[in-house]
């Protein structure tokens, strides 16, 4: 019988594996996407070891091209959702309030004023001010409007779980982005940073009935032990305790932990050129802060006009 | 070179897939070495056996310890079965066996959705301690997380394998395998080691002691069936994965009813194409070294019915659940009630075994219920001379779109976006966005249309296709196989997709 030897079908796989490699390392633009060939790239199992001084990995994610303002465009139909979109957990109705103000504005009608409430990752204004320069922007004001108004309300220490409403003007959305503070606690059980959440969103809710409240989840943050860099666990448990919060409620919810990339970005923002984060392994640079203003940008303005079509195509008026 | 010696060392996030590059420099060396041993069978099961191993420890690190203990376990076990006379000493030995592959099954997949169910019931947070780990830790003085219990991969697959061999031996339908490392070899098998097809020890162990006899035919039968699955992973699977599907179960309330209604399309190609094309190379690579594994999907949308679906898709699951879980529960033998009542435990234990979560329960109860319905009319003589006269294109429709309603059951994560889906989906029918998305859309809209097309092309095309194919001259295959893969690797957007059945 003509059988057919392995070392045939061997020369066969050379054939045909010789061309296949030799595309891969010669054609410009092949060699990232291939995950085996590509040797700069850091594994995930080495960034929850950076050396912390690593000479020949300090090559940072790449930074997004800030999104243009054109590709967002009243009423352009995006189909491509942001790096991180907002959650909504089966109601998107939360942030409608606040996306019919939006709307109104845009038509020369009302103001908009939006509450940034945060920890020490907002001191020195480092987020709020990219995200209001990227609002003011994309909706400029028209004839007697005020431009948007984004107030920067950092609290240092805080959990996001003592604040007191403001009584001024009734707010269109209030961002609460806390969770650094609570890192660092001994235990594994956050169902209390939980209730205190939901209790914290419920006297907002008091003060204001229909206001729309999106909460930030907690950012990566690690600390150096051994010359490497480790991600505290705890981060994702805080993250989960405050998903766990939003979807009670429910109110909207945006992922920065995820966005970040998950567990082991702390340490690859701090190595990124610019660093993205400070020598603490925790807050954010003035660089970091703009990539986060700017995905939360893009992720506010995709659930906005994902809000929009989905209005047009059920042929209603956003306003109804 | 020291470049080249991680890459040989186990990396968690790089596991040898079919579709990476570096999978088919192993199976070239592999080759190169099999070209010395594939005359002498013991010298050749022995030589895939070690081959095996470091592809299970290249893909689960120190998890192959568990396959090794599973092995020694079952083998001995095998041939204890096999010797002793007191039926009730059998019984024990088969127990055993069984109780030691399942605890190694629940205490890796299902220790924390037992921990869930138990915090639910008596309201106190329960943690999962990895105590192997712990153990382990004590022993080498290694610090494993123990708070953690990763899944070994393929231990959905192996486990199964080895309960058919032990419950094969008590029925006395094979004798032991006699020789461990052809045991080994027989769980460890490489091609079909990480995701099956779960192969049965009275098709495969025979091969273990036969020559080997390739021929040419059938080399390029195997060479059309790899290429056949890495079409379907990465032009098919992954495309719809990373450009449509993905994003719309992420967040369905975000997407208006149309996009929801494309993306659930797209998911029954996508796991058709994923699994079966993973299958497809599975059994092209085990050919390629002279082994015949079973066929594990045979058109499945076009089944006519349910049990006809069953039959057709993951045929290796179905008739395991059928022979080791279904026909031991009684099976059809107890009047039409048990019967019922056998299918739906069949159908929950199998959608369990894709993963510990509800939603897989709920779908294998989905089908459950169908199988049973199905099986109540068909007992009424009336409602099989109705079937008898729907055109054959109704039914295959029909079927197909009760499993595609399946399908969302499955992909989604938690029941809450199950029903924003399905809320959403009504939606479908207005129209305003449909002109807008197919222009955004046109290449994922291309792909779906293509894909179905080839889904149900007639089986006696698609053989020709092959037959086609093989008979074409030597250096035209070459070409074909070669402007398919670099088209393969322009289409690719994103970096390469795990195989669904991987997790599972």
């Amino acid at each position: 019988m003509d059988r057919y030897p392995p070392y045939k079908i061997l020369i066969t796989l050379v054939l045909i594996a010789l061309p296949v490699t030799g595309y891969l390392l010669l054609v410009p633009g092949t060699q990232h996407k291939t995950g085996w060939l590509n040797q700069t790239g850091v594994s995930p199992a080495l960034i929850n070891a950076v050396p912390a001084m690593a000479g020949g990995t300090r090559k940072g994610p790449d930074l997004p091209v800030a999104a243009d303002t054109e590709s967002v465009k009243k009423n352009s139909v995006d189909f491509t959702p942001p790096r991180q979109p907002i959650e909504f957990f089966g109601d998107t109705a939360v942030l409608e309030p606040f996306f019919q103000q939006l709307y109104h504005y845009s038509q020369g009608l009302g103001q908009i004023r939006i509450l940034h409430y945060g920890d020490s990752q907002l001191e020195e204004d480092r987020i709020t001010r990219y995200l209001r320069a990227r609002l003011q922007a994309q909706f400029p004001a028209q004839e007697d409007q005020t431009q948007i108004q984004v107030e920067n309300i950092p609290k240092r220490g805080s959990a996001g779980i003592d604040l007191v409403p403001d009584h001024g003007p009734p707010p269109s959305l209030i961002i609460m982005q806390f969770g650094i503070n609570v890192v660092r606690a001994r235990t594994r059980d956050f169902s209390y940073y939980t209730r205190a959440l939901i209790k914290q969103i419920h006297r907002f809710m008091a003060v204001n009935p229909h206001v729309s409240i999106l909460l930030v989840g907690v950012s990566d943050m690690a600390h150096r032990e051994a010359n490497a860099i480790y991600s505290y666990a705890t981060v994702p448990l805080i993250r989960d305790a405050q998903v766990e919060a939003a979807r009670k409620i429910p109110v909207a919810f945006w992922d920065l932990y995820k966005m970040m990339g998950g567990n082991g970005s702390a340490a690859r923002w701090y190595l990124a050129d610019p660093p993205l984060i400070r020598e603490d392994m925790t807050h954010f640079s003035f660089a970091g802060g703009e990539e986060i203003a700017n995905q939360l940008f893009d992720a506010l303005m995709w659930a906005y006009h994902r809000w929009i079509i989905k209005f047009n195509s059920n042929s209603n008026e956003p306003d109804t | 070179m020291s470049q080249i010696l991680e890459q040989l060392r186990y990396a968690a996030d790089q596991p040898l897939f079919f579709t990476r590059l570096f999978f088919w420099i192993f199976f070239a060396v592999v080759l190169a070495g099999y070209s010395f041993f594939y005359r002498k069978p013991p010298l050749r099961n022995a030589y895939l056996l070690i081959v095996s191993l470091y592809f299970y420890y290249k893909a689960g690190g120190l998890f192959f310890l568990i396959l090794i203990f599973s092995t020694l376990v079952d083998y001995f076990i095998g041939i204890g079965i096999h010797s002793s006379r007191s039926q009730q000493k059998r019984k024990w030995l088969l127990a055993l066996s069984i109780t030691v592959n399942l605890g190694i099954l629940f205490y890796f997949k299902y220790a924390y959705f037992i921990a869930d169910i138990l915090t639910n019931l008596v309201k106190e947070p329960m943690q999962v301690v990895n105590i192997l780990a712990l153990a382990w830790n004590h022993i080498s003085g290694m610090h494993l997380d123990i708070h953690h219990i990763a899944l070994p991969v393929g231990v959905s697959f192996f486990t199964f394998q080895t309960i058919s061999y032990t419950v094969d031996v008590y029925r006395k339908k094979v004798a032991p395998v006699k020789s461990l490392a052809d045991f080994g070899f027989y769980v460890s098998f490489f091609p079909q080691l990480v995701a099956g097809p779960i192969i049965r020890a009275a098709s495969f162990v025979p091969q273990l002691y036969q020559p080997y006899r390739l021929i040419r035919r059938e080399v390029w039968h195997a060479a059309f069936l790899i290429l056949a699955g890495l079409i379907k992973k990465l032009l098919f699977a992954d495309f719809l994965a990373v450009n449509l599907v993905d994003r719309v179960f992420e967040n369905p309330s975000m997407y208006s009813g149309f996009e929801n209604m494309m993306a659930t399309y797209g998911y029954a190609l996508q796991i058709y194409f994923d699994f079966s094309g993973y299958t497809d190379i599975a059994i092209g690579v085990a050919l390629l070294l002279g082994f015949r594994l079973p066929v594990n999907f045979n058109s499945p949308y076009k089944a006519t019915g349910m049990r006809d679906f069953w039959r057709r898709w993951h045929i290796s699951l179905s008739s395991w659940l059928r022979d080791y879980l279904y026909i031991p529960l009684g099976g059809n033998r107890h009047g039409s009630f048990r019967t019922g009542i056998h299918i739906l435990v069949t159908m929950l234990l199998g959608g369990l075994w894709h993963g510990a979560s509800w939603q897989f329960v709920l779908w294998g109860a989905y089908h459950g219920v169908l199988l049973v319905i199905g099986r109540w009319l068909q007992a009424i003589p009336s409602w099989n001379a109705f079937v008898k006269k729907i055109p054959r294109g109704l039914k295959v429709f029909f079927i197909f779109h009760l499993v595609w309603l399946g399908w969302i059951i499955f992909r989604t994560a938690t029941p809450g976006q199950m029903v924003s889906m399905l809320h959403e989906l009504p939606g479908v029918f207005n129209p305003g966005l449909w002109v807008q998305w197919l222009k955004s859309y046109w290449m994922v809209a291309l792909m779906m249309v293509t894909g179905f097309v080839l889904l149900w092309l007639p089986d006696s095309l698609k053989e020709r296709i092959r037959g086609g194919f093989i008979g074409l001259p030597y250096w035209f295959k070459i070409l074909i196989i070669l402007s398919v893969l670099l088209l393969a690797k322009e289409i690719q957007t994103t970096d390469l997709q795990p195989f669904i059945y991987f997790k599972f």
